[in-house]
């Protein structure tokens, strides 16, 4: 059995009362990547948000159902957000640089919590683990708007790395990204995930298919009231592709060249 | 100079009346909110006038005075607002600090006289120009959030609280709401006659006092908005009504 580091029970989201996934119940296994995949409109990034509370954020948005994170219910009245939050930490689909120099962007999360002891060391360690430290080693404290935009993506990865998570969300991080960039991530992700657990929202089969260890489909689904996403099946990336135990999966992932 | 109550009333019959009449012959509708809101003003203004006349014969109830106008402009700006008790203390501190650092300074260093007739009427317009800034602030800042909101997830996502991460919206939405003090100020005198300054003319003062008179006004506000600006919106709840608090939690019978 696996050991899962976030369980779904029942888990609907619908924004203004219309459902945008429904009734998924699903577990994330602990280390390693697990990619969400299916076609927009599906409720990927809907579903990877309920991980880290971000769909707080979001109009209208409303939440059933059952989310723990290491068995414990993200939603129960005494949950520390800004801890939950530093737990299970977030990248985005669009890299953002905030406007400050490379460092002060990377120092950003530690500094929240207190300076801790060696920033500085904090700091250079994070841009390692993304992949950024020697291209930007010389120009660290330069206004981080003058990264290309792939750099700005793994700046976005090291300011997650320094506040320490046990869980990258990544919400199609190489949608905005050249080919070149993306082969970047992409083989950073599968570095990270040697000591987190990353999930991955991606519509990109040959991206899932070289960096999910597991896969969770989901596909849209029509009613009389709404077009929503659900959960059609769930499983290590090779079975999901050998021998899909739905029709959907089989047609969505023989769908695209891998 | 004298106000003769029976020629004022006069005026203001003939100065309504044409107004009426001018916006019917225009086609002009709202007419029965321009009679409410003239209503208003007069009721209003009588009240107040009484109110102050009193407070100048018993100066002790100035200090009573001036608390329940930073708490009802902190009230009004919280419901334009559309905040909790927190930010009602928020704007409560923003609007008395402005207010409070600015009157402190015309008092202290004698400018106008520590008496109610010189400091009530300009607190009152300090603690005015305090909550226009708050409105304008809290809700500059919350159109940034708002217009920004993948940014400002980017903040949260790190452990940052809506607030922390609102601070980094707060310096850019603190400029864009001295703009229009900015604007009042560098026109003074060339496309308005500001309010102070017309009023000490027909009160009887020389054009020199009344110029005085507006610049210690003029140069207030500018103190007054900064700090009410800045503190606003770094206290108040950056998010826009109901975000952030509007997920309702999952239903009892789910788990």
């Amino acid at each position: 059995m696996i050991d899962p580091v976030f369980q779904l029970a029942d888990v609907t989201v619908s924004y203004n009362a219309v459902p945008a996934v429904q009734d998924v119940t699903l577990d994330i296994p602990r280390a390693g990547v697990t990619a969400l995949l299916g076609p927009s409109g599906s409720g990927k990034s809907t579903l990877l948000r309920c991980l880290n509370r971000m769909n707080d954020l979001a109009p209208g948005a409303h939440l059933v159902g059952r989310v723990t994170f290491d068995g414990a219910d993200i939603h129960a009245p005494d949950v520390d957000l800004v801890a939950l939050r530093r737990r299970v930490t977030m990248v985005f689909q669009r890299p953002t640089a905030f406007p400050m120099s490379v460092f002060e962007n990377v120092a950003y999360g530690p500094r929240l919590a207190g300076p801790p002891a060696d920033l500085d060391a904090l700091v250079e360690e994070s841009l390692q683990r993304a992949g950024l430290w020697e291209e930007v080693r010389r120009d660290v404290h330069q206004d981080a708007a003058g990264l290309s935009i792939g750099q700005q993506q793994r700046l976005s990865i090291a300011r997650c790395l320094a506040v320490g998570p046990e869980v990258l969300l990544m919400d199609e991080p190489t949608a905005s990204l050249d080919p070149v960039s993306t082969r970047s991530v992409e083989t950073l992700i599968r570095t990270l995930a040697e000591d987190l657990t990353i999930v991955l929202v991606t519509h990109d089969l040959g991206q899932a298919e070289r960096v999910a260890d597991h896969l969770a489909f989901l596909a849209v689904e029509a009613d009389d009231h709404s077009r929503h996403g659900v959960l059609v099946e769930c499983g290590p990336t090779r079975r999901m592709f050998d021998a899909p135990a739905d029709a959907r999966t089989a047609a969505y992932l023989g769908s695209q060249d891998g | 100079m004298s106000v003769d109550p029976l020629r004022t009333g006069i005026a203001l019959a003939i100065l309504f009346g044409a107004a009426i009449a001018v916006m019917s012959v225009g086609g002009i509708r709202h007419r029965a909110d321009l009679s409410v809101a003239a209503a208003r003003a007069f009721v209003q203004l009588i009240a107040v006038a009484l109110v102050i006349a009193w407070i100048f014969s018993h100066p002790e109830g100035a200090a009573v005075y001036l608390a329940i106008m930073v708490v009802a402009a902190a009230w009004t700006a919280n419901r334009r607002l559309k905040g909790d008790r927190r930010d009602l203390g928020a704007l409560l501190v923003a609007i008395l600090a402005g207010a409070g650092a600015t009157v402190l300074i015309v008092a202290a260093t004698g400018a106008l006289s520590f008496t109610a007739q010189a400091l009530l009427p300009f607190s009152a317009q300090m603690i005015g120009g305090a909550m226009t800034t708050a409105i304008l602030a809290g809700m500059r800042l919350r159109d940034d959030v708002r217009d920004n909101l993948p940014v400002f997830e980017n903040y949260v996502a790190l452990g940052a609280t809506y607030r922390q991460a609102g601070q980094q919206f707060a310096r850019r939405a603190s400029e864009r709401a001295l703009v229009p003090t900015l604007d009042q100020t560098r026109s003074a005198g060339l496309v308005t006659l500001p309010g102070a300054f017309v009023g000490m003319l027909l009160g009887g003062a020389t054009p020199l006092q009344a110029a005085q008179v507006q610049l210690l006004v003029l140069i207030g506000l500018l103190l007054v908005q900064s700090i009410t600006a800045l503190l606003t919106t770094r206290l108040v709840n950056p998010l826009p009504d109901g975000l952030g608090t509007n997920v309702a939690l999952p239903q009892p019978d789910a788990a």
